[in-house]
């Protein structure tokens, strides 16, 4: 399982994929104050992008994956 | 400016042939690769540049497209035809940046094709790729 | 100056040259196919040699001048004396710029906007319509154009592939994920990812819909882009697009950000085996398929990847497509590559003496003292130090600041100020080049060369110095033949020499030619009409010779290819007395010419308001100007000989410029007045005027001679026009 929810932690591992977009909506609706690490992330389906984007909750833990940290990083932050 | 000896007969330095008709690209083609350690030879056309190519055999060409006499094109076509010029590798560089421009080149025999300003590290990465002198040295 | 930029100079004024002689053979016979060719390559050629010094105005301005002929050469334009005006124009600028650049290595600040002036024009010329694109940006990619800077610094300088992504909503159900197919995008230079709208509420939100957008610009070429998009052809647009350098100014041809090796490696693989695949004959096909292997040995050897060389040699001996697979996996090989760090944006330099910025910081700490008796000053005030004490403290401190300022506003004009020599070292090849071509042997003789003046003046003084020396060896050097019949010594002497004068910079261009014929001036002058005989017969010599300054008239019958083209000796005088300078002529027949430019050292640009009166114009400086007004008769109020009017509830003496000049009352029938609000020290005063005319930004000369001793006048101007202004100084007229 490519994303584990911990508690009130989301930890991102791996390639992500579009299975995941529903469970992290819920997720994300339900837990208060939600804490995301993407650390561990290689791969983000578009599908999550949108979720955390219309969410726009700050991630805690970028992801170490070049791509995502010079690309995708910057409009995370932005919302 | 034809074959002048080798100083360096242990570490051979790769030859270029640069045929262009402006002279100021060939003058700066020539001081980027000199001081890359290339040795170059000057054509001012495609004519030129097969004569040049015929009794040189250089390590690499270097053709531009829009020239006098003979254009660029036809002259990597003639060059391809002859057994022993027929597998240098050679770079087409000219300033039109459409693909179908790029598709004429490599149709005519080129193995790369650059737009015009080549920045200089490009130019002699790509030259020393293509001669297969190591990328450090 | 390079050795390279000085080749690069050489060539261009031969080939502008070539181009003009070129466009002088078209404009005689518009269906002469070679002239459009010889025209065609010398700009081709041109752009090529420009655009190896990052002057992308330059190679802009070119490439439009080379696609217009392109249109001429297919048949889908006409040779029309507009294009042939407009390839002209091209030419002048592109030779100045050359001139420029020889002097400076930079082209001038306004060069961008005149190069996209002369895209528009061709375009106007060939009949296509003035407002399309730069050639460049192709539609739907405006974006590209709006990028900030910081987005574009990666692609500057670069042709790139230009990627607009709009995934389609139901994508993510057709196994599309557009953010994974961004990712690779080989030589990703920028990733812009876009939602289309707002986005609603995490729990109105389906995840499954795709809402975002994404715009890329990648160094790959367009068709390894439109392989990489095929399976979404319907939901891409791609674009090759030219990034420009962040800056105009010209750089060496320095590395700027380039491809890594690696990537370049990757590529040049790729690309081998991509050739594998072309159409052709059987012999084609086997000698390119020779090219490529050895070119692919080659780069795997230059990359210390001799161990995969024998996987190459094994697919070498099977099929075609078995080699393409073997390339294009040795392609994917190496580590994928890291983007370069971006060289920043050039900077504008100007090189400064140390001994003047020494002088400027000991000024700047003379400053930093003074400043510190204020806060004293503060201190007397609030505790109650007399007012008479106080004022002569600040008198004294403001004395002190106000001599500071001045010296710092001087220290601060040197540093501007550049050796003339930087004007005249075109000179000794100009007039080698010309004294050859004209077969008249010529030596030029230089001197005060290290003479300063302020750059803005230099940059004024360099066209028509040209123009002088040009002129002095075209007509004013005899052929050697009648130098020889005059007993004159075979070689003419030219020389330029410089210095300085009670304030301001002299440039003398002296020949020991035939000397100007004021006599047949004088004819030129009445058969152009531009006065009588009788006028023309009343003239001193002297008068006489300062006609040629008057446009249209040249001091020869002929107008040579070298001082033709219109720009006469009017011109000179004009760009000099814009300066705020003058030129003077002296000739003695048979024994020379001398022209003498008077120059100041720096231009003190002032801002004026003016204003019509009497049919001349004067001007006031903007900062004692508060206002603007019509004022009807009945708002103005007599007492005796004074007038006055309301100006915002106070009241305003009102002073007519007519009277105060001395000049015949407005008779014109009108319903009210133009009244400009003037503030003198705290006295606000209404002046009526005839009419208001625009703003101006002059050089003011002083008054010279008889009038320096009139009261009221700051000084004249002449305007952008050639319009002489006067200046006024209301507070000595009132």
């Amino acid at each position: 399982m490519p994303i584990r929810f911990e508690d009130r932690t989301a930890r991102f591992e791996g390639a992500c994929t579009v299975e995941e977009a529903i469970p992290l909506a819920e997720w994300l609706c339900a837990v208060e104050a939600p804490r995301l690490d993407l650390g561990g992330c290689t791969a983000l389906h578009t599908a999550l992008l949108q979720v955390l984007l219309a969410d726009g909750k700050p991630v805690a833990v970028p992801p170490e994956d070049a791509f995502l940290k010079g690309w995708v990083m910057p409009v995370l932050g932005k919302r | 400016m034809t074959d002048r000896p080798n100083p360096q007969p242990r570490a051979p330095q790769p030859r270029v042939l640069v045929v262009d008709d402006a002279v100021t690209v060939r003058a700066y083609t020539r001081q980027v690769l000199e001081s890359d350690g290339f040795r170059v030879d000057e054509a001012v056309n495609g004519i030129d540049g097969l004569e040049h190519a015929l009794s040189s055999t250089p390590d690499l060409l270097i053709v531009d497209i829009n020239m006098q006499k003979m254009d660029g094109y036809t002259m990597l076509r003639r060059l391809r035809q002859e057994h022993t010029l027929r597998d240098v590798p050679a770079i087409m560089i000219s300033t039109e940046s459409k693909d179908s421009d790029r598709e004429k080149a490599l149709l005519a025999g080129a193995n790369w094709y650059f737009v015009k300003p080549v920045r200089p590290a490009d130019l002699t990465a790509a030259a020393r790729l293509l001669t297969g002198r190591e990328a450090r040295s | 100056m390079s050795a390279l930029f000085e080749q690069f100079v050489l060539e261009s004024r031969e080939l502008l040259e070539a181009a003009g002689a070129a466009l002088l053979r078209l404009e005689r016979d518009p269906a002469d196919k070679a002239a459009v060719n010889d025209l065609f390559r010398a700009l081709h050629t041109l752009k090529g040699a420009t655009g190896l010094f990052d002057m992308a105005p330059f190679t802009r301005m070119v490439h439009a001048g080379e696609d217009a002929l392109m249109a001429v050469r297919d048949g889908r334009a006409a040779m029309t004396g507009d294009l042939a005006d407009r390839l002209l124009e091209l030419l002048d600028t592109s030779a100045a710029w050359v001139d420029g650049l020889e002097l400076s290595q930079s082209l001038p600040d306004d060069a961008d906007a005149r190069a996209r002036a002369q895209e528009v024009g061709l375009r106007a010329a060939l009949g296509g319509p003035a407002e399309a694109a730069d050639g460049g940006t192709p539609a739907g990619f405006a974006w590209v154009d709006e990028l900030p800077e910081a987005d574009r610094a990666k692609a500057a300088g670069r042709t790139v592939t230009a990627i607009a992504y709009d995934p389609a909503e139901d994508c993510f159900f057709a196994g599309d994920d557009p953010l994974d197919l961004c990712r690779r995008i080989p030589d990703l230079l920028l990733l812009r990812i876009e939602s289309a709208g707002a986005w609603p509420p995490l729990t109105d939100l389906d995840p499954y819909r795709c809402a975002l957008r994404f715009r890329a610009l990648s160094g790959a070429p367009k068709d390894e882009l439109t392989r990489l998009f095929r399976g979404v052809p319907d939901q891409v647009a791609l674009a090759t697009v030219a990034i420009p350098s962040p800056t105009a100014e010209t750089a060496p041809p320095a590395a700027p950000a380039s491809l890594a090796p690696a990537s370049l490696a990757t590529a040049l693989l790729r690309e081998q085996a991509r050739i594998l695949g072309l159409p052709g004959s059987d012999e084609e096909t086997a000698s390119r398929r020779a090219a490529v292997l050895r070119a692919a040995r080659n780069i795997l050897a230059a990359e210390g990847r001799n161990t995969e060389g024998a996987a190459l040699d094994r697919a070498a001996e099977g099929p075609t497509p078995a080699l393409i697979r073997c390339l294009e996996s040795l392609a994917d090989g190496p580590a994928a590559a890291t983007p370069a760090i971006p060289a920043g944006p050039a900077r504008r330099g100007l090189r400064v003496d140390a001994e003047r910025m020494d002088r400027l910081m000991a000024l700047v700490a003379e400053l930093v003292v003074a400043k510190g008796s204020l806060p004293y000053l503060a201190r007397e005030a609030q505790e109650g130090r007399s007012a008479d004490a106080l004022a002569q403290g600040i008198k004294e401190a403001h004395g002190r600041i106000d001599s500071i300022v001045g010296d710092l506003q001087d220290a601060v004009l040197r540093l501007r100020l550049l050796p003339l020599s930087r004007v005249f070292d075109p000179l000794p090849r100009l007039v080698r080049d010309t004294a050859r071509r004209l077969g008249k042997p010529v030596e030029l003789h230089l001197s005060g060369g290290e003479t300063e003046a302020d750059k803005d003046i230099l940059d004024i003084l360099g066209e028509p110095l040209l123009h002088l020396v040009r002129n002095a060896l075209d007509h004013g050097v005899e052929p050697p033949e009648r130098r020889r019949a005059a007993g004159k010594p075979e070689v003419a002497a030219i020389r330029v020499q410089a210095f300085q004068d009670s304030g301001g910079v002299v440039v003398e261009v002296s020949d020991d030619g035939a000397g100007i014929d004021a006599e047949a001036v004088r004819r030129k002058a009445v058969a152009a009409g531009a006065l009588t005989a009788e006028q023309a017969a009343a003239l001193t010599e002297s008068e006489a010779l300062r006609l040629i300054f008057l446009p249209g008239l040249s001091t020869s019958a002929t107008v040579s290819d070298l001082s033709g083209r219109g720009v006469g000796m009017d011109a000179v005088r004009g760009a000099v007395e814009q300066a705020g300078g003058r030129v003077e002529v002296a000739s003695t027949p048979g024994v020379g010419t001398r022209f003498r430019l008077v120059l100041p050292l720096t231009m003190m640009v002032t801002r004026l308001v003016t204003v019509e009166t009497a049919g001349a114009l004067y001007g006031f400086p903007v900062t004692l100007v508060t206002g603007m007004q019509r004022v009807p008769h009945g708002a103005i109020r007599r007492m005796k000989h004074a007038e006055s009017v309301v100006v915002q509830d106070a009241v305003v003496p009102l002073l007519r410029l007519r009277r105060l000049l001395n000049l015949p009352e407005d008779e014109r029938e009108r319903r009210g007045e133009a009244v400009l609000l003037v503030d003198l020290g705290g006295q606000p005063v209404a002046l009526v005027v005839d009419a208001f005319r625009e703003r101006a930004e002059v050089v003011l000369k002083p008054m010279t001679g008889l009038l320096a001793r009139l009261r009221g006048y700051a000084g004249t101007a002449v305007l952008g026009d050639g319009r002489l202004l006067l200046a006024l100084n209301l507070r000595e007229l009132l």
